[in-house]
Order: C-alpha cells, then structure tokens, then sequence
C-alpha cells in the first residue's frame, strides 16, 4: 500500500513537471494573440473617421536658446535611438529654433547632439523640447 | 536684491556694453545645471535650501563642513572668460560653531593647450585671500577684489578659481550672487574648453562656410553642408490601387514605387537641392500609370531647375525650370508610363507580382531639383529647411494616362490639374481639405517609410500583413511595427519577395 502512494506521488509529480515543462514550451510557440474579430479583407476594416493612415508621425522639435553671450555655432544632429540621422544643421545657441521632423510611429525617444552635449529626448504630445542647460 | 533673470539658468553672463561679466547665484537648485554652464561647482558645494541661512532669493550654496587650508579641497570655478577688467566678488557669511579659522582664496589660471592639468590650466595663482575676523558672526560679507593686472592686460581665456578654506570646527562658508568680470569664453559644445577663435575655426574648414569639416559633407563646396536623407537608411514604399475613384481588390500593388530622397541644405539651413531616387518595383495593373509628386508648401517659381529626369507624353507640358507648367505647387512628373519604365518580360499580366513569373529588375530613376543655382543664388528667395519636411512629400500617380485622373496619399491634396469633377463619385468621398478616401475611410494608397515586400497580384493586403487591420482600427495604438520583418506579422506566402 505504502508503496503504492508512493509510486502514486512519483507519478503525480512527473507528470506535473512534465506538464510544466510542456506548457512552458508551448507559450515559447504560441503565436502572439490575434482578434477573432479582426477583419478578413481590406473592406472589411472598420477605422476611426479621423485616422490618417500615416506610417510616420510628424513632431515637432523645439530647440530652447541659451544666453544670448553664449555665441557658439556648431552642428546639431537629431538621431533615433537606432543611430538613424533625423536632421542635421548648423545651429548657433543662443537662438531657438522650432521645426516639425517625421520620425516612424514606434519611436519614443530623440537623441539630440550638439557637439559634446548629447540628450536623450522623450516625445510628448508630439513634441520634443530641447534645453542643453536642463536636466 | 538677487538678479532675477527670464531665462531657466541662473548661471549666465551679462554683457551691458560697458560691464561683462559672469554671474553664478543658487536659484537652480541644480549643481549639474551650472556645470552645463561650465561652472565647475564639484560635490564639495551644494545648493542650500534653508531658509535662515539664505542669503538671497530662494537658494544660496554651501560649502562642506571646512577643516583644511588646501585651495584644491572645496572650490568653485569659473568658466573661461576673456578680457576681464573689473572684480571678482561674492557674499557669504558663516554656518556652524567651533571654528578656529575661515576664509575664501580668489585665484586664476590661463589656458594652456598643453598643460597637463585638469582643463588644461595653467597653475593657478592666488591674487586675493579674505579672513572672517570674527568666527561667531553670521552678518554677510560681500568679498571684492580687482581682477589683476595680468588678467587685465591679455586677451587670453582664464578662469577665476574661488577656494573655501578653514581650520578647526563644524562649520562651513554659506555664499551667493558671485559675480566674476568677463567676457564668456566657453564652449558649452566642447566640452567647456575655450570657444574657438575665428582662425581656430578656420583650419578645421576647408571650404569656410562655418561648418567644420568633419560634419561637412561637402568639406570643398562652401555651397553645400548637409544631407539629410529621408528614409535615412532605405528606401521607403508607395503602394497603389489604381481604380480610383472605384475600390479594386485591395492587392496595392497595381504600382509599387520605391522612394528616397537626400535634402542637401547649406550652412544657412536653406534647402540647396534635393537629390531623389524613385524606383518602380512592380505593376499589378491592366492601366498604364505615370508617377509623380508635388512639393507642398513650395510654389513652382522656387525651383531652379529639375535635371535627369527624360519624361515625355502627349498630356505633359513642363515649364523651363522643369517642373510641369501651370500648376502654382511644384509639382515633378517622374515618369508617363510605368509600362516603359518596367516593360514586361512577356508570360503573365504584370511585371514583379507573380512569383512565378520572370523576375525584372527594377532601374531607379535618379534626378535632382534644385532651388539655387551654380552661384548659389536663389530665383526667388531662399527655402529654408524648416519650411520642408518629408511630409510635404506628396506622391500621386497618373492613372492610365488619363492627366486629370490623379490619386494621392489619403488626405493629400491634389493639384490643379487634378479633375475635380471625379471627386466624391463612384467609392471616393474627397472633400475640401479630406480627399482620397471612401465613405468609411478607406485610402488607396499606402505610404511606408521602410522597404518592405508587397502583397502579390490578387491577394488581400491584410492577409500579406497579419497585424495591419488591427493596427489600423486601434487609430494607429497597437502594431505600429505592423510592417516588422518577421514571421508573426508577415505571411510571406502572400508576399512577393524580390529574387
């Protein structure tokens, strides 16, 4: 009897090992979740009166100015976080300068570079603010 | 009173003709933020916050608790400056009991390129020492002295180095509103050290527009400075259903167009010329199409010249700079017909969209359009790089040499010589300032900032990409990477992928 049990849990335990094993597996495989409601056809895509079926959102970059005593040009660089170069200009400091930059949809960041000075930029409602003299 | 200055920084210069100097209070209230400034404030200063200790305003600085006659121990100093010829001076008052000794030490030191101190000093030189005479006083001081004379009678960048010194005690040197006589000399975009002279620059910039060579891409042609390359590493993607204003079978491949175009600006930031590459990829269409685009935002009378491209047809008339005549947005035709530009290679309908079918290898179509001339001079007036980004890219193709018959972007505007009177017939529903779009919304035509495969002839675009619709009908939310390169979003058996 006592045997029993004890090949009884062996058991039990194998296989709920097992079972962990395999589900684990299984979520490595498991696609990632698709809507059963989602269109099967282009006509069939139902979307927002507003969409603008951009691949690209436009922001706008705005470029602080320093003291007007610090006359200093250099090239400003504007960079995705995968290196890509957004817009390059010569910029002098003490001026502001506000432009509008595409950049791709998923990016949530800018790294501006002037020089030694470099910042990473979050994009917020559109907008990215650069200060090189704020945290 | 302090100085309450508009801008954010509290560490600035002030330059009112007659008095240059550099002035460094606490409102901050960030260390790191003088140190941008070129301040060097290290750990041994902090901003003070207590309110019976400030001397002016909402934050003065503190020294650390002093117990040492070392000028190198607790210290600020000062950015370079150049031509100073009036004071150095502070206030500051004392904090804590049980002190023997305390004073503060004015010092410079010049620039030396090759020096192998910190910053590239050269020593510094002490030129003025204060005492505090009575050690249990908080009254403050305000603490002067004239620059000296070696200061006075050179044009070479120093720094002012401001030391905290005492013996025995708890106790440390509160201090605010220093102020140091100079001009700014520093390089904020160089690590702080000394801002170039004109002559400095100058060896660094072959072509002397200002811009040094390493950022130059055109180090020997003071005309040009920058590319700016748009997608930045690949071409990017324009997709086409050409039975506008009718939907078709959604496939997008009726024209597929690649695209990317370099913006070359001056030092200026003026748009000097744009250098475009179009390639057209495939065509899953009976019509035959032309292509091309309008720059919006941009009147035809501000090209100079459009060179490389050879388009002709019966219903295209170009105006001298090359741009097509009679139409106030400069608009360039790339090609009349896509059928010449990528005839077939005979055995299907279609060049490039069964993949079954011969394989032809797309040519791009290289041109220029240029905004100054060789001069550099401008017809009329100057484009600034602000007034264009690539979203006033606006491609449009022909449809079956039919002139008026031109469809855009969702959302674009046509130009003049669109025919209006197809607006708002058969599925379209364009409207002032809303064109190219069906009742629900729907575009014909895809634009996509990457190169990617295409669906192939007579297969529904949201079966090629698993996550298009949803990122679609999210408004954009979910599965903006709806284009990624890999299996989970892509069904490559629906894509034609080039051989």
């Amino acid at each position: 009897m006592k045997n029993t049990k004890s090949i009884t849990v062996t058991a039990i335990l194998i296989g709920v090992i097992s079972m962990a094993s395999c589900k684990k597996g299984v979520e490595l495989q498991k696609p990632l979740p698709v809507d059963s409601t989602a269109p099967t056809s282009f006509k069939e895509i139902k979307v927002n009166p507003t969409f603008k079926w951009k691949n690209a959102k436009v922001i706008s970059l705005n470029i602080m100015a320093a003291n007007p005593e610090i006359q200093i040009s250099n090239t400003l660089l504007v960079k995705l976080e995968n290196g890509s170069v957004i817009l390059t200009k010569l910029h002098k400091m003490n001026e502001a300068y506000v432009t509008n930059i595409s950049i791709p949809l998923k990016a949530n960041n800018v790294i501006v570079s002037y020089g030694s000075i470099v910042k990473t930029i979050a994009i917020s409602n559109n907008s990215a603010t650069v200060n090189f003299f704020k945290n | 009173m302090k100085k309450i200055f508009l801008i954010a920084i509290s560490a600035i210069l002030i330059n009112t003709g007659l008095v240059a100097q550099a002035i460094l209070n606490g409102e901050s209230n960030n260390i790191e933020e003088y140190n941008y400034l070129c301040w060097q404030l290290p750990k041994a200063v902090k901003n003070l916050e207590n309110k019976n200790l400030i001397i002016a305003g909402k934050y003065s600085f503190e020294s650390a608790n002093l117990n040492t006659n070392n000028l190198t121990d607790v210290f600020l100093k000062s950015p370079w400056l150049t031509n100073g010829q009036g004071n150095v001076k502070l206030t500051a008052r004392l904090n804590g009991s049980g002190a023997k000794t305390r004073g503060i030490v004015f010092s410079y030191a010049f620039f030396d390129a090759d020096s192998k101190n910190e910053d590239f000093t050269t020593n510094f030189t002490t030129f003025y020492e204060y005492s505090f005479l009575n050690m249990n006083s908080t009254n403050t001081a305000l603490i002067s002295a004239s620059l000296p004379s070696t200061i006075k009678s050179t044009n070479q960048p120093y720094k002012i180095r401001i030391s905290f010194v005492g013996t025995e005690g708890e106790g440390s040197i509160v201090f605010d509103n220093v102020e140091i006589s100079g001009n700014y000399a520093s390089d904020p975009s160089n690590s702080c050290y000394p801002a170039k002279t004109n002559e400095e620059n100058d060896k660094e910039d072959d072509d002397k527009d200002k811009v040094a060579n390493k950022y130059d891409a055109y180090p020997k042609d003071a005309t040009k400075a920058y590319n700016n390359f748009y997608p930045e590493k690949e071409n990017g993607t324009l997709m086409f259903e050409d039975l506008w204003p009718s939907v078709g079978d959604y496939d997008f491949n009726d024209l597929v167009v690649g695209y990317r175009f370099n913006t070359v600006t001056d030092a200026e930031n003026n748009i000097v010329e744009i250098n475009f590459e179009i390639t057209p990829k495939a065509i899953g269409a009976s019509y035959n199409n032309g292509f091309g685009f309008m720059l919006n935002g941009i009147s035809s009378d501000k090209i100079y010249s459009v060179t490389g491209l050879k388009t002709e047809a019966k219903w295209l008339n170009l105006a001298k700079n090359g741009t097509e005549s009679d139409q106030k947005t400069a608009t360039i035709i790339v090609f009349t017909s896509a059928n010449d530009i990528l005839p077939n290679p005979g055995g299907s309908s279609g060049v490039n969209v069964d993949p079954k079918a011969t394989y032809v290898k797309p040519t791009p179509i290289s041109f220029t359009v240029k905004f100054k001339d060789e001069e550099g001079k401008t017809p009329n007036g100057d484009i600034s790089m602000k007034e264009f980004s690539p979203d006033n890219f606006n491609p449009f193709i022909i449809i079956n040499q039919e002139r008026g018959n031109e469809l855009h972007l969702p959302g674009y505007i046509p130009s003049e010589k669109a025919n209006t009177k197809l607006f708002g017939t058969a599925d379209d529903n364009s409207k002032e300032g809303n064109y190219y779009k069906t009742k629900n919304n729907l575009p014909w035509a895809l634009n996509i900032p990457a190169e990617i495969p295409y669906a192939v002839e007579k297969t529904d675009f949201v079966k090629a990409y698993v996550y298009f619709a949803e990122w679609a009908q999210s408004n954009g939310e979910n599965y903006s990477d709806w284009s990624g390169d890999n299996e989970k979003y892509r069904n490559y058996d629906a894509l034609y992928i080039a051989k």
